[in-house]
């Protein structure tokens, strides 16, 4: 069993790969885990970041601005709004995923 | 202003392109912070226990691409603007802050670069957006989804119509054809005019409302990683959406804190104004970033002291309205050395619990010490409740206090940015040991 300490990455190694009679082994590095789950929310939060920079700026550009141009950034604004949301939503969840994967590698290693 | 003419403020158009590049280099930079991460992640997890996160870089530099040319359309329309008008006679020299208005095919001549300088936006599409939403358009105030989706409605509420265009797109269908869409365990079938014209995954749709100007390839990779990124993405209103509410940044609220003097916006009135207005004060033109790094309590003081040293400098012009600190706007969106909102993380953690409950539920084995592992709802319920205006001082923002990755035994020790040590969600009395 590989030794356990809490700083650096941590390794669980329960089974010694293709000792005879074992299954094969696997490998989970929870700090890996825990930084990639954490990137990802950053992430997340940086898209909606740009969201609500965006929200502030876009009464601001359309002000006095009228016409066909005008009726092009609106429609085209809204797709690009709504896609930085779908994918902050979309981290979010991978970032979830990535930790109850984690809790489940947690709960399957036995000693 | 008459039929086939357009007006705007040029230099607000340019300045946004400006904004707008400054925030795609922040999520530039991210996205690579994202893939370091990922790529040791999924070279050292088992992928037994590994989610499916590839491409989840690749799909931030897409978006961010989509976004900066559509940023530098914006520009480029300004610039045209103002190089007709400087054709024109009208006073169109860089910066050039008022009101101009020019016939359309001046600044179609103006705008060089562009082979379509309506982007294959139909005319009339916005204000039918506009009814399939269920607003009325009004052309002089600013997009109608600004208020829409400040008013808490959710990416769901204003995809269907993204969906229905995406969908004529895919299937080539021409402008003017009445669309049906008919979603099916995560098949959209396409009826025109009643009859069936395709079908296809709601993957593919989403990529194509996410990428609609990417090529083929690059449509069928995002599509990939949509439907990995799971059916909560597309369909769904949950997480995202309840995230952005329990973090407790409502956007009207977030738009209020992020308002910069001379930004020239209109906020409510209200206890939300005043506070954006000392927020915007107290954080310039990242202020959005302020509001997850710093409690309200500190901003606001901040703010007061900000303005203070600003009303002492009579020479200090505001800011031309739109007009932002770019290299500050590219560091709050690439986020380095950022804590994860303990708010957020919060949230991420109790799905994460209910997650790993409902995909153990057949072993009850497994089960039992998934359950003795998790940690303390309770804690989180409190954590993700938290009130800013009423912070409890044993949470401090930027700390980690929700990490559930570690196993049994090795659950981080949540470390204190001066202060009490915030509740720790791992102490429950039911964690097993190894």
């Amino acid at each position: 069993m590989p030794s356990q300490t809490t700083s650096g990455p941590v390794t669980l190694d329960p089974f010694d790969p293709g000792e005879p009679g074992r299954m094969t082994g696997w490998r989970f590095d929870f700090a890996a885990a825990d930084d990639a789950a954490d990137q990802l929310l950053l992430t997340a939060q940086s898209l909606l970041e740009a969201v609500a920079v965006l929200e502030l700026d876009i009464p601001v550009v359309t002000e006095e601005w009228r016409g066909r141009f005008r009726e092009v950034f609106d429609v085209e604004m809204l797709r690009q709004d709504v896609s930085l949301r779908m994918l902050a939503e979309a981290l979010f969840v991978l970032a979830t995923l990535v930790r109850a994967k984690a809790i489940e590698a947690a709960a399957s290693w036995s000693p | 202003m008459t039929s086939g003419e357009s007006s705007c403020r040029p230099a607000r158009l340019e300045r946004f392109d400006a904004t707008v590049g400054a925030l795609c280099d922040g999520l530039g930079v991210r996205a690579g912070l994202l893939e370091d991460a990922l790529v040791a992640y999924r070279s050292s997890c088992d992928p037994s226990y590994r989610a499916p996160t590839d491409d989840s870089d690749e799909m931030v530099r897409a978006v961010a691409a989509a976004l900066r040319d559509l940023g530098q359309w914006t520009g480029a329309v300004g610039a045209a603007f103002r190089r007709a008008g400087q054709a024109a006679g009208l006073p169109g020299w860089f910066g050039f802050d008022g009101e101009m208005t020019l016939a359309d095919a001046r600044i179609e001549d103006a705008l060089g670069g562009w082979s379509d300088p309506y982007r294959g936006v139909a005319e009339g599409a916005a204000s039918q957006l506009a009814r399939d939403l269920g607003v009325d358009y009004d052309p002089d105030g600013p997009p109608v989804w600004v208020d829409l989706l400040g008013d808490g409605a959710t990416v769901t509420d204003v995809l269907g119509p993204l969906l229905e265009g995406a969908a004529m797109g895919l299937a080539d269908l021409p402008p003017g054809v009445t669309v049906t869409l008919r979603a099916e365990s995560g098949v959209v079938t396409v009826l025109a005019d009643g009859a069936v014209v395709t079908r296809l995954s709601q993957a593919e749709l989403s990529a194509r409302v996410m990428l609609p100007t990417a090529s083929a390839p690059r449509l069928a990779a995002a599509a990939t990683w949509v439907g990995r990124a799971g059916a909560a993405l597309a369909f769904v209103a949950g997480a995202g959406e309840q995230w952005y509410a329990d973090a407790g940044l409502p956007p009207q609220q977030r738009v209020a804190r992020a308002v910069t003097r001379g930004g020239g916006v209109t906020i409510g009135s209200g206890g939300a104004a005043w506070v954006g207005v000392q927020l915007g004060a107290a954080c310039g033109p990242v202020a959005p970033v302020c509001s997850t790094v710093f409690g309200v309590a500190g901003a606001v003081a901040g703010g007061m002291a900000g303005d203070a040293v600003v009303n002492s400098f009579p020479f200090m012009e505001p800011r031309p309205p739109g007009e932002h600190d770019l290299d500050a706007v590219t560091d709050a969106t690439a986020a380095e050395g950022v804590d994860v909102n303990a708010r957020v993380a919060a949230q991420a953690d109790l799905q994460a619990s209910d997650l790993a409950v409902l995909a153990t539920a057949d072993d009850p084995l497994l089960s039992d010490r998934v359950i003795s592992i998790l940690p303390d709802d309770e804690v989180l319920e409190r954590i993700v409740a938290y009130d800013d205006t009423s912070a409890p001082p044993w949470v401090s923002t930027g700390t980690t206090t929700t990490s559930t990755t570690a196993p049994p035994g090795l659950a981080p020790v949540p470390v204190s940015a001066g202060g009490p040590a915030p509740p720790d969600p791992w102490a429950g009395d039911g964690r097993a040991e190894p």
